[in-house]
């Protein structure tokens, strides 16, 4: 059933603009496979491109509606409604009160707004885990800020202070940056660490290449790291130096006081799907073939206990559990073929669920 | 990092209001429940407004909740309306004050296979189509895995294609030209 659906995923991916990388090579390669295929996109192209009608409600009534969330919102806002109403009832001592307040609350109101393009976030004692407008995931370290402008559609520019690490969305028309005090970093999608401290500034790649620009630096250079190199810009210095990190520990951070991880840990099974067929194979054993896709940020999952319920023609119904050893690394997906001992049933329904798995803390992911 | 202040509530809804009812409205196709699910929103809202920073983050955090309580509504109340009741094609054809008038016929039939779609894979993929959400805000905003979402585009367009298959191929498209000059060469 998943085989089928295969070519639809991606073609839904490949017109909603989601398709990634890895899977851009097999679309390819399955257009150029024949001409009945490229119909079929220009088919569901067409289907695309004619389903973006919307419908709009003619009489959302809004102030109607207002009125009625007000009521319901009620005494609490009323009270301070009346207080407003009767500071303007009083005295020419209140009312030049009054005035004081108001061309305060305008003053104040002006600066929010010019100030209202910023956007700041800041963890405090609580790592962050958070979505960036364009997808990118940012962990924030305790006591860290992130401060960006706008909705990030032209420019993907961000300011870091603290420690942060960025899984960045692949955009290739859309450079994403970080910058602190000291230095600025370029990438189009890769993974990397941050950590910005008041004598030194210190970068460390994951995954992909990453550009690393320190501002005042002696030699005005701007060097590249792969994954797992790491660059440290000595502020008083200013030097950089290039060394290797040989394991994940300088993002292990992330796993200590963080709620969404404490959350993932306890609810392993929440954070895991299967997809799934089966068939009975030769000697009449159902076959199950199926795939775990871990959504967890940072949990890994091993020993998930599957339930599998499945009847026979009778209405008789029956659940065994079978154990997947392997671990299911965050944002990963893993494959998994298991054989039931139903040789004498005639298998007519088959349902595979997560019943429970356990963190696996070894991961360091 | 402002907190929401009171007098702004006003207007923050009368800003908003439209928007999010088109949006549960999409979802729905129930115009009651797309006001209330709005009014829904915004009660969530207030009693949240000590917790929840503001900025630009508010429109997005109206949208995604809006989405989210439309997705709650299909999925629990299951439609019995048949396609004859289907009130939706009638108000866009309809209702005035709209610039645009003539839809293209493949335009409400699309419309139309939407509404048929199970309420997952139609909420997933209003939010894809209509809101050009990527994957993972889908995943994010109605609370699915990724995997589900891709899974559920699939299913959404391939049933779609099928459901308007007539319409796409060139056949019928050539059967339309034949009549065309059939009857162009009967009247002149």
């Amino acid at each position: 059933m998943t085989i089928d659906n295969q070519h639809w995923e991606r073609i839904s991916a490949y017109l909603s603009g989601d398709l990634s990388e890895a899977d851009k090579k097999a679309f390819e390669s399955w257009l150029q496979s024949s001409d009945s295929n490229r119909f079929l996109l220009e088919e569901a192209r067409k289907v695309w491109e004619n389903s973006g009608l919307k419908l709009q409600l003619s009489d959302p009534a809004t102030e109607e509606e207002l009125l009625k969330l007000q009521s319901r919102i009620g005494a609490e806002r009323h009270e301070e409604k009346n207080k407003v109403v009767s500071l303007f009832t009083g005295s020419t001592a209140w009312k030049i009160a009054a005035s004081i307040a108001f061309i305060a609350i305008a003053v104040y109101s002006y600066i929010s707004v010019k100030r209202s393009d910023e956007n700041v976030i800041a963890s405090g004692n609580e790592v962050m885990t958070l979505y960036l407008p364009d997808s990118s995931r940012v962990w924030l370290n305790t006591n860290s800020r992130i401060l960006y402008s706008g909705n990030f559609t032209g420019k993907r520019s961000i300011a870091l202070e603290g420690e942060g690490y960025f899984q960045v969305r692949p955009d290739t028309a859309h450079p994403f940056e970080v910058t602190t005090n000291a230095t600025s970093t370029v990438v189009l999608g890769t993974s990397f660490n941050i950590k910005a401290e008041d004598s030194t500034t210190t970068l460390t790649v994951a995954e992909g290449k990453v550009h690393f620009v320190a501002r005042d630096a002696k030699a005005d250079e701007s060097i590249v790291l792969a994954p797992r190199e790491q660059a440290t810009f000595r502020h008083q210095q200013k030097t950089v130096t290039k060394s290797r990190s040989h394991n994940m520990q300088f993002a292990a951070w992330r796993k200590l006081n963080n709620p969404q991880y404490e959350n993932e840990k306890r609810n392993g099974a929440l954070h895991l799907t299967t997809n799934y067929s089966w068939r009975k194979n030769q000697i009449n054993q159902s076959v199950i073939e199926g795939k775990i896709t871990n959504s967890a940020s940072l949990a890994a999952f091993k020993n998930i206990v599957l339930s599998v319920t499945y009847s026979q023609p009778g209405g008789n119904v029956k659940t065994t559990k079978l154990v997947i050893n392997e671990s299911v690394r965050p944002g990963r997906t893993i494959d998994y073929r298991r054989r039931l001992l139903d040789i004498f049933t005639d298998t007519h329904t088959l349902k595979v669920n997560i019943e429970s798995a356990e963190v696996d803390v070894n991961d360091n992911y | 990092m402002e907190k929401l202040p009171q007098d702004d509530f006003g207007h923050l809804f009368r800003q908003h209001h439209k928007s999010l009812c088109d949006l549960a409205y999409n979802i729905v196709v129930d115009k009651d429940a797309a006001k209330d699910i709005v009014q829904e929103v915004f009660i969530k809202l207030w009693g949240n407004r000590e917790k929840l920073t503001f900025g630009d983050q508010i429109k997005h955090y109206l949208f995604k909740a809006t989405a989210h309580t439309a997705y709650n509504y299909v999925r629990s109340h299951k439609r019995v309306s048949p396609l004859e009741d289907y009130s939706g094609l009638s108000t866009l054809q309809t209702f005035p004050g709209t610039e645009r008038v003539e839809y293209k016929e493949l335009e409400i039939r699309a419309r139309q296979a939407i509404d048929k779609l199970p309420p997952k894979c139609k909420a997933i993929y209003i939010l894809s189509r209509h809101e050009g959400l990527k994957y993972q805000e889908i995943a994010d905003t109605l609370g699915l895995s990724i995997k589900t979402v891709e899974n559920q585009m699939g299913i959404a367009l391939e049933k779609l294609r099928n459901e308007l298959k007539p319409f796409l191929s060139p056949e019928f498209l050539a059967l339309l030209a034949a009549i065309g000059m059939g009857l162009y060469a009967l009247f002149c």
